[in-house]
């Protein structure tokens, strides 16, 4: 027997919100629209959307129109993942979650004889590392502060870019350096002081996601080392996590023995 | 365009020192003064400085004898599973699992509906506070598919490692598990069992387990002190 069409149509949605379509806090079509595109009578269309408000998937605004319901982590990342290449760094993540992308640079500039730097970098100390101090926003609000340290000799006009409005990714990609390998390191820290002004939250007494990480090009050079706060607020880090690598567990599974004695 | 913010740069500097062990766990770092002399700097911006490790929990502050170098943080691997208990003991440190909890109970609408099974399905509930040094870590919950391991009940789940005792007297061998990291407000129970203050932040890591014929197995919640937790991938 057929699923009712309400059900289906619930599905088809229900489906766009799990992949992505539909972001959270996102307007859906209207009833008359969907109507139309799944060549269906609007009853059928409000009924799905009723049941679909009443699972919590999705709320009304009256006058508005009907929105996807946020999740409770609004900014969902991924730890460590690259995607694909067109989805890269913060401001892409930002963007994903259908948030404005913005940055305001504290300082950038070119510095020489920061030993420990030059280390995580691997480079020598007399070399230049490029500075670029970070606040990043999404929709208008302040989400994080980087920390940005590159090595200046593959970067030889960072400092003529405007990291306010270009991607620092973008610019690295450019010049055949884009990090595309990180190790990482994450706390949950106390907030200091000066990021919590930028990050308009009570000093010491709001946790903040503390990241560091060390990027490395496709020829496994160290491009990058960055410090970034983040607030932890609505932002919930997803990973997966396997056992070592081994093919067969150390424990023989039923399927082979049915096999064997049969 | 502003000046840079040399305490940033110095605290990474001593950031650096700790974390090659320069500064080894528990030593003194030099003082205010030395430090002042070694950066070529001013009171306020080394003050600065050690208040942004402070915070970051990487030192503390002996009532006016100095700083010194926090106890180091237990480093998990987000990428592969790690028991606990054996990442504790390489550190060369003292590891305790306290059974708080280990009951056979229906599911009930919260957890069901995390872990998209049926209400009623039957679990077992096990929680375990972990203690490091004697001191208070984690929280650890775990909801397991009961009908998997029939008479668990009857195994030392206070010093054996739990997905050892899946594997052996199982042979449910663990392969994945899908996971979340965010921060949480302690409710005044977790709070007096971790012993921080009520609605203090804690690291809450959740997620889903399944094992090698792709069967979800379990749900756990792990509730971690902040200051004594690292990830790394």
């Amino acid at each position: 027997m057929q699923m009712p069409l309400y059900q289906q149509i619930m599905n088809t949605i229900v489906e766009k919100i799990e992949k992505g379509d539909y972001l959270p806090g996102e307007k859906l079509p209207s009833e008359r629209e969907l109507a139309e595109l799944y060549d269906v009578n609007r009853m059928t269309v409000k009924k799905a959307m009723d049941m679909l408000v009443n699972t919590g998937y999705l709320y009304r605004c009256v006058g508005k129109g009907t929105f996807v319901k946020e999740d409770k982590s609004k900014l969902l990342l991924g730890v460590g993942r690259r995607e694909s290449t067109q989805d890269y760094g913060m401001s892409a993540k930002i963007k994903n979650r259908g948030m404005k992308a913005a940055s305001s640079v504290i300082f950038s500039g070119i510095l020489q004889g920061y030993p420990s730097m030059c280390t995580r970098l691997r480079i020598a100390e007399s070399e230049p590392v490029f500075v670029l101090h970070r606040v990043r926003y999404g929709d208008g609000e302040p989400l994080g502060i980087e920390y940005t340290y590159i090595p200046g000799k593959y970067f030889p006009d960072v400092e003529e870019q405007d990291f306010n409005h270009v991607s620092l990714y973008d610019y690295m990609n450019g010049r055949g350096h884009l990090p595309v390998e990180f190790r990482q390191t994450l706390m949950i820290i106390r907030c200091p002081k000066r990021e919590a002004k930028y990050l308009k939250i009570e000093e010491g007494e709001t946790a903040v996601f503390c990241f560091e990480y060390t990027g490395r090009d496709s020829s496994g050079q160290v491009v990058e080392y960055t410090r970034s706060y983040l607030k932890s607020e609505n932002v919930a880090f997803k990973f997966f996590q396997y056992s070592a690598d081994r093919s067969f567990p150390a424990c023989p599974s039923q399927s082979a023995e049915v096999f064997f004695n049969a | 365009m502003k000046k840079m913010y040399l305490d940033v740069l110095i605290a990474d500097d001593i950031r650096s020192g700790i974390e090659s062990n320069r500064y080894p766990e528990n030593s003194k770092l030099p003082s205010e003064q030395q430090l002042c002399e070694m950066y070529h700097v001013q009171k306020m911006t080394i003050r600065s400085s050690l208040q942004i490790l402070k915070d970051e929990g990487r030192i503390y502050s002996k009532n006016k004898s100095g700083y010194y170098v926090q106890k180091r943080r237990i480093v998990k691997n987000l990428r592969y599973f790690r028991s606990t208990t054996s990442l504790v003991e390489s550190m060369g440190k003292e590891n305790e699992s306290l059974l708080l909890k280990f009951r056979k109970i229906p599911s009930d609408k919260r957890v069901s509906q995390l872990m998209n099974i049926n209400i009623g399905t039957d679990l077992y509930c096990l929680e375990r506070l972990r203690k490091v040094d004697n001191a208070p870590v984690s929280l650890e919950c775990n909801y397991i598919i009961a009908g998997y391991f029939p008479g668990l009940e009857a195994f030392d789940l206070s010093s054996r490692s739990l997905y050892r005792i899946y594997e052996e007297e199982y042979q449910v061998c663990i392969d994945r598990a899908q996971m979340q990291l965010s921060v949480v407000d302690a409710d005044g129970q977790k709070a007096e069992l971790l012993e921080v203050s009520e609605g203090d932040a804690l690291i809450k890591e959740d997620g889903m387990t399944y094992d090698y014929t792709n069967r979800f197995v379990e749900f756990t919640e792990n509730f971690m002190r902040i200051d004594r937790f690292q990830f790394i991938k």
